[in-house]
């Protein structure tokens, strides 16, 4: 232990530049022996944990402390991992740069001056800056896959109601997962057996889909079919990143999966479907942050209306208060059919055009991000350009099939991570082409 | 090209309960119209087919007693009263 102490001070230090954590544990626990003996993991902040600080990086639950463990947190801790801390996030887990935390924004550990991604840039850079040996993230619209790519690290969304959500702070709690975030996809596979383990206290959770992720584990892809939409490299597309993707999609073709074009004419409408109904349910979802049962409470007021008012403002970030605005309109008498109804029907058309795809392909194969990481501050005052960032992530998130992103090439020393898509309950297919490509790429990861 | 749709920041302000200062709802007000109007993409999706969006069952729980965390929860409560939540008039 004294090893992991002396090690652990110097993560605090190093964290200094990076600000991958909002809160260290106090005391490092000795876990019993598990599946993840001997190695450090970072929570990210929307996650609860019993006893230790979770504040969503928002001023609102600044000193919150949950009475209750997380499902997966009690599940990584009864397998032996230590807890070294809360990893920075996009405040209530809203964004894709992690810019938007009341405690400052997190830097790409390959760039500081660069972005981590979000909103799970904390769990990513305390992985790729090895300041972790794995993480905890969770993926809403992109939010694990996002800061995989950018950190070169590989993360993995799981299938809707794979991972229990219970500890988990809400926020578009129709399209979320908690999963894992690994330097490998071994790591990666290994975390995901750990906290797929079914949870009755969350309704949405599956029984018996989860299976030995790391026994499964293969490299054996030839006669694989493998479709890739043209839609998933559109206009805003960077030549680097279409020209590192397609180079890995022509050398798993050497190793023998079947590739194939094709176009998904929905996809083009899911960047606004998302954002729809996400921003709806964040609207419903953090109207409990009211400041009577839990976080910032700012003092007496004339009334219930004044005080809730006031509360909010003190607590939520501007990011926060566009999102919700936007869902209480999408959600409005008036507005509800054109924009809420319609974007769930938007949803079934692009969840049956994924199902009649996966009818004739294993997989799904694209770039996790249409850029490299960019520069902090530069998508800040231009909230739609911050939203098409996640063009190629969110369609998984409204189909609810899983998908993972691994790390396939660089451009000037940035990382690219190329994502790989399957049918409902499928990890084990998008695990053995990452497994593949890891064996591949040419190049390892530090 | 249609007219940008107004969002108005005040009226959302008061129905989401999160008070703006001046400073804000100009800046949501300016921002508003080019999000809706990507929003309105959606308009020219054709959903006429009659898609079944309700596709979910309730899932119970048996009632069997479990421990409680009731004092856990009392325990972060900012204002109470014995085992009440204090909360502000209603009136």
């Amino acid at each position: 232990m004294s090893l992991l102490s002396s090690k652990f001070e110097e993560i605090k230090e190093k964290n200094k530049s990076i600000n991958a954590y909002i809160t260290f544990s106090d005391l490092l626990e000795n876990n019993p022996d598990g599946k993840l003996s001997g190695k450090t993991i970072a929570i990210k902040d929307t996650i609860s944990t019993a006893g230790l600080r979770t504040t969503c990086a928002s001023k609102m639950l600044e000193n919150y402390v949950p009475p209750f463990d997380a499902h997966v947190v009690s599940l990584v801790k009864k397998q032996g991992a230590t807890i070294l801390g809360k990893a920075n996030c996009d405040e209530f887990a809203m964004g894709s740069s992690t810019e938007h935390s009341a405690f400052g924004a997190t830097h790409n550990p390959h760039d500081h001056e660069r972005v981590p991604g979000g909103s799970s840039g904390g769990s990513a850079a305390a992985v790729a800056g090895n300041l972790a040996d794995i993480a905890l993230g969770s993926d809403t619209g992109g939010s694990i896959r996002c800061p995989a790519s950018f950190c070169g690290i590989v993360g993995l969304k799981p299938t809707y109601g794979l991972v229990s959500r219970y500890g988990l702070v809400a926020y578009g709690n129709s399209l979320e997962q908690i999963g894992p975030m690994a330097k490998n996809v071994y790591d990666c596979a290994l975390l995901l057996e750990c906290i797929s383990d079914y949870d009755r206290r969350d309704a949405t959770c599956v029984n018996g889909k989860n299976i030995n992720y790391t026994e499964s584990l293969n490299d054996d892809i030839s006669g694989l079919k493998i479709a890739v939409p043209r839609e998933f490299f559109g206009n805003g597309t960077d030549p680097e990143v279409e020209k590192s993707v397609k180079n890995t999609i022509d050398k798993l073709v050497s190793e023998g999966a079947i590739v194939e074009e094709i176009n998904i004419e929905s996809i083009k409408y899911s960047l606004a479907a998302y954002y729809i109904i996400a921003m709806s349910e964040a609207s419903s979802n953090l109207a409990r942050f009211d400041g009577l049962r839990y976080g910032l409470h700012s003092g007496k007021s004339k009334d219930w209306n004044e005080l809730f008012s006031n509360n909010r403002k003190s607590g939520f970030g501007f990011e926060v208060k566009r999102r919700i605005m936007l869902g209480t309109f999408a959600l409005s008498s008036g507005y509800f059919d054109e924009y809420y109804i319609k974007a769930q029907k938007v949803r079934s058309l692009i969840t049956n055009d994924f199902k009649k795809i996966f009818s004739k392909f294993d997989a799904i194969i694209g770039p996790t991000m249409p850029t490299l990481p960019f520069k902090l501050g530069e998508k800040l005052t231009d909230p739609l350009s911050m939203y098409m960032s996640d063009v190629d992530t969110v369609s998984a998130n409204l189909a609810g099939i899983p998908s993972i992103s691994v790390p396939c090439g660089y451009s000037d020393k940035l990382p690219i991570g190329i994502q790989i898509m399957s049918s409902h309950f499928n990890e084990k297919t998008i695990l053995n082409i990452g497994n593949k490509i890891e064996q591949i790429r040419g190049f390892d990861i530090e | 090209m249609a007219d940008k749709k107004i969002i108005d920041a005040k009226k959302y302000s008061e129905l989401s309960k999160i008070e703006l200062s001046t400073q804000e709802m100009e800046i949501l007000n300016e921002q508003f119209p080019d999000i809706l109007e990507y929003f309105d993409l959606l308009s020219q999706a054709d959903t006429s087919e009659n898609i079944d969006t309700q596709t979910l069952s309730n899932v119970f729980r048996d009632d069997i007693p479990a421990d409680s965390i009731a004092d856990k929860i009392l325990d972060v409560v900012p204002e109470k009263k014995d085992r009440f939540v204090k909360g502000p008039r209603m009136m």
